[in-house]
């Protein structure tokens, strides 16, 4: 099966080196989400796992995906990971990628907006990572990169406003399929929003 | 690369193993098309770990009104009051928490794909994952079986994991093994017919000896504590292998000990009065108060003697069976060295390093029974670990004790069969991974359950107090008495016991109080438990405490303890020397809320920022729907018919009249065994009974129809041999679900005529 079908995609952005943001102080701010429906997915929890080092941190758990804030390897982050393969169902891979970097830049965005917890940190998009939480689709190998490599390229470089877009496998052969993402864009999130909405239209 | 993770894991799994994960997900297929009895339903996926969570009677209180959740499939459901869509709880079971380095990369790799990356190691040696897809779990089965793990009877009112000591086979103070035994009853009971019909979950342990007695024994339904007798024989003494025995023990809001059934139940004995146990239970036990359903309120209610003489008499007459003894003529220990002993040299460690690797060499290792040996425990933050940390840790199982891994009941993990000269450079390697917390077992290893977090029961926030106290006594540990370091904090989020406060020497248990119109989170306090002896003691109740306060509560205790205890009393001692109104008068003060507009961190638990409600309470599925072995066992028919259906859709016509036929035997054999249980399980033996039983007797016969019906499921038997066209195999399914329509009337007839065993 082509690692075009795969459907449990994530996109995981970082803030710049000079964050300095409270992990904790994302807890109440992922339960206000729910009380307002910050977000457009059927919001269920709020899991803090900030006890556990390298740890998914503070999870907002929603039917269709995760959310997790969390500074995995050292690097804080926003995880965003789709949970049901149906959210994508009739999707093209690019119409896939399209959704998922659309919902991971829309929360952090709306995380960036968090003023008192953020304190003014921004999230890169010169790189990031993409990865497929599904080993039979898409195990993590040269062959699912390159078929997945041209859509994803044509996507990334329009959304980010971009020419050029570098891709990178990371991990082994046992990790997820994951590959680093480097656009050399300086473009604000909210920006990649904007520009993904543009491309659904 | 397969198109499904069936195709792909055909080979590496068992056949039955297979099938019974089919049979599942063609369960959750008749579920999705609401065509399947909601309680048999929760039951059956109750009986393959598939567990309910918090929330999924799609209602949340978001702190400041209750919220529904809109899954997209609402009013499907997977249970009573239970949404189809809701995430769920998935609980593998680890039998005596033995896994290998394979295992673990597995479980690895199903945390990231099918729940929130953590693995998290329950207090009877389970894993748990959270936020679990019912529609995810057929495959999550399979990819376990393919590394011979199963899920079945996880939960509900089944045999649950079988625990063992987490040194056991390497233990100083051990009689023997216990692994080896625990693995047997755990393949034995798996399963088996006579543990279908239990009115209640129904646990077992195995501990390898009296003192300290790690492996819990005496708090569950079966326990047992490895012991030998010595003989004098004519060419000098036997030494025979045998079990101190109990039965009936428990915890639950009501704990109970377990009483004494044998101080010596032989070795070959184990499994036969284990089963005749079960008998006597399933057909025993309570079964309409789910309160009073336990094993313990069985042997209360017809007294020990007579438990005894019950179970000895069905033991007496259990048809025999292999596996009684097949085990024992070859008992081997479960796991070995992969590397030589050694001895540590202290002169390795630089000096950098020194401070911490002392630390957690003086509480994380243990000497093992065999020289050069050590056991290393990873201390786990509330029992929790990553994915990553997880595959990572395989490879370090592999470098050093290959698989001699175990989960422990205190939410740990153990590395046996280290060798003392590699303790070094094991730590630096479990530092890369961040494993190498230091306090295994002591104060600031704090066990707890779930609560609040994930638990449809709980009732206030368990982790997150045990977190709270861990974070705070691990600040103070450099200036903590060691009689305080030593001591265990168990945290139950309700009264249910699943952190098991009643065995700490410091226990908390979840509850709420009104105050000034408010639901305020309290614990109720617990002290002077007893873990070791295998939960020698319960703790002594003292009152409820504010959630809030409870870490003042442990410093005033344990600030007393040290000052008041006479020479080195124990602390339950002291605790029971004093007395519950010298406790009750000591923290009398921290037992006030203070005004809401004066501090409104009362008002909400520890890591939930919400105001506090017990509104988001449900339906616990702990103690499952009970369920009967006959509507299991015509449901189980029923679902034969519709795969039948199915066959027959694709032009699979032989496979379509098979699969008919295979509904009626079910439907047959479980009439049959109503009133003679110990039929074969082969076609022919329920056959004869059948016509023995229900044919001949008439019992089958339909007012109108007469013996048709039976005649159909007769003639079906007979043409197994004879190739089905597609008329007939059209014919045959027709001839099945009539016949599956009056083997449910044939069990009404039944029930009323008093006919059932």
């Amino acid at each position: 099966m082509s690692a075009l079908t795969a459907t449990r995609l994530g996109v995981r952005f970082y803030l710049t080196e000079d964050a300095e943001v409270d992990l904790a102080d994302c807890v109440p701010v992922f339960h206000r989400w729910i009380q307002e429906e910050a977000l457009s997915d059927i919001l269920i929890d709020v899991s803090d796992y900030t006890h556990v080092p390298d740890g998914p941190g503070v999870l907002l758990v929603a039917h269709e995906a995760s959310y997790g804030f969390d500074d995995a390897d050292g690097r804080l982050g926003l995880q965003y990971r789709v949970r049901r393969p149906e959210w994508l169902q009739g999707q093209s891979p690019a119409g896939k990628w399209r959704r998922v970097l659309g919902a991971a830049a829309t929360a952090a965005a709306l995380l960036e907006g968090e003023t008192a917890m953020m304190r003014g940190a921004r999230f890169r998009t010169d790189e990031f990572d993409v990865s497929i939480a599904d080993r039979l689709v898409a195990p993590n190998t040269d062959a699912t990169l390159e078929q997945l490599e041209g859509s994803m390229k044509a996507l990334f470089s329009r959304a980010f406003g971009v020419n050029k877009v570098e891709l990178r496998r990371q991990g082994e052969k046992r990790t997820m399929f994951s590959v680093r993402v480097r656009t050399g864009s300086q473009m604000p999130v909210g920006d990649v929003v904007s520009n993904l909405e543009a491309l659904a239209a | 690369m397969a198109a499904t993770w069936k195709e792909e894991l055909a080979p590496a799994m068992a056949p039955e193993l297979a099938r019974e994960i089919d049979v599942f997900e063609s369960q959750v297929e008749l579920c999705r098309q609401g065509k399947i009895d909601e309680k048999i339903f929760a039951e059956t996926r109750l009986r393959r770990g598939v567990y309910g969570q918090r929330y999924d009677n799609g209602q949340r209180h978001d702190g400041m009104r209750t919220r529904t959740l809109n899954f997209p499939r609402k009013g499907l459901a997977k249970g009573p009051g239970t949404e189809f869509d809701a995430p769920g709880m998935m609980r593998i079971k680890i039998p005596f928490g033995a896994l290998t380095p394979r295992q673990l990369e597995v479980l690895a790799e199903i945390a990231e794909e099918y729940s929130n990356g953590i693995l998290h190691v329950t207090t009877r040696q389970d894993i748990q994952y959270h936020f679990v897809h019912l529609d995810d779990t057929p495959d999550l089965m399979r990819r376990l079986a393919s590394v011979g793990i199963t899920t079945r009877e996880a939960c509900g009112n089944s045999v649950r994991n079988v625990t063992a000591c987490q040194v056991a086979g390497v233990c100083p103070t051990e009689s023997f093994d216990v692994s080896p035994y625990a693995h047997a009853l755990a393949d034995f009971l798996l399963g088996h017919d006579d543990a279908q019909d239990f009115g209640r979950k129904f646990k077992v342990a195995f501990s390898g000896c009296q003192t300290p007695g790690c492996g819990l024994s005496r708090m569950h339904d079966l326990g047992y504590i490895a012991r030998i007798r010595r003989e004098e024989g004519p060419e000098g003494p036997v030494l025979h292998r045998g079990f101190e025995f109990f039965v009936g023990g428990g915890l639950g809001a009501v704990p109970q000990q377990a009483k004494v059934f044998d101080e010596f139940l032989p070795e070959a004995e184990l499994l036969p009065t284990a089963q005749a146990v079960c008998r006597v239970f399933g057909r025993l036990g309570e079964k309409k108060n789910r309160a009073r359903a336990r094993l313990k309120f069985l042997v209360n209610k017809l007294g020990l003697e007579e438990f005894r003489r019950l179970v000895l008499d069905e033991r007496a007459k259990l048809p025999e069976d292999p596996r009684w003894l097949a085990y024992l003529a070859d008992i081997a220990p479960v796991d070995a060295a992969i590397r030589p002993p050694s001895e540590f040299n202290p002169a390795s460690v630089p000096a950098a390093m020194a401070e911490e690797f002392q630390a957690w060499r003086t509480t994380n290792v243990e000497d093992q029974r065999q020289a050069g040996y050590a056991v290393v425990t990873l201390a786990l933050p509330l029992g929790d670990l990553t994915s990553e940390q997880t595959r990572r840790l395989a490879d370090v199982a592999r470098k050093y004790v290959g698989n001699s891994v175990r989960l422990t009941v205190e939410q740990n993990i153990v590395l046996r069969w280290v060798p003392q000269g590699d303790l070094l450079s094991l730590y630096q390697d479990l530092r890369e991974l961040r494993l190498h917390r230091p306090g295994a077992g002591t104060i600031i290893d704090v066990t707890s359950c779930p609560g609040t977090d994930t638990c449809k029961l709980g009732i206030s926030s368990s982790r997150g107090l045990a977190w709270e106290l861990s974070e705070r006594l691990a600040a103070q540990n450099d200036s903590l008495n060691a009689a305080v370091r030593g001591l265990r904090i168990k945290v139950s989020g309700c009264f249910n016991s699943c952190g098991q406060h009643h065995v700490g020497d410091l226990g908390f248990l979840g509850v709420s109080r009104k105050v000034n119109g408010y639901t305020v989170p309290h614990f109720q306090v617990v002290l002077g438990g007893e873990w070791g002896n295998n939960a020698g003691a319960f703790g002594l109740g003292v009152g409820a405490v504010p959630s809030k306060r409870i870490p003042d509560v442990v410093e005033r205790i344990t600030g007393v303890f040290i000052q008041e205890r006479e020479g080195n009393e124990a602390f339950q001692a002291f605790i029971k020397r004093k007395g519950k109104t010298f406790v009750r008068e000591l923290i009398q003060d921290l037992l006030t809320v203070p005004a809401y507009d004066v501090d409104r961190s009362f008002y909400s638990d520890w890591g939930d920022p919400r105001e506090y409600t017990i509104g988001d309470l449900g339906v616990g599925e702990c103690a499952g729907e009970v369920v009967s072995p006959v509507d299991f066992g015509l449901q189980a028919s029923e679902r034969d018919l519709f795969e039948s259906q199915e066959q027959l859709e694709k032009e699979s016509f032989q496979d379509a009249a098979d699969m008919a036929y295979r509904a009626m035997l079910q439907a047959a054999k479980t009439l049959v065994r109503l009133q003679e249980r110990d039929v074969a399980d082969e076609p022919e033996a329920i056959v004869e009974a059948f016509r023995r039983r229900l044919l001949d007797t008439r019992l089958f016969h339909d007012p109108f129809a007469g013996a048709k019906f039976a005649h159909y499921f007769l003639r079906a038997h007979a043409a197994t041999d004879i190739e089905a066209s597609p008329e007939e195999a059209r014919q045959r399914i027709e001839e099945a679900q009539l016949f599956i329509e009056a083997a449910h009337a044939c069990y009404g007839r039944m029930v009323e005529q008093g006919l059932t065993q």
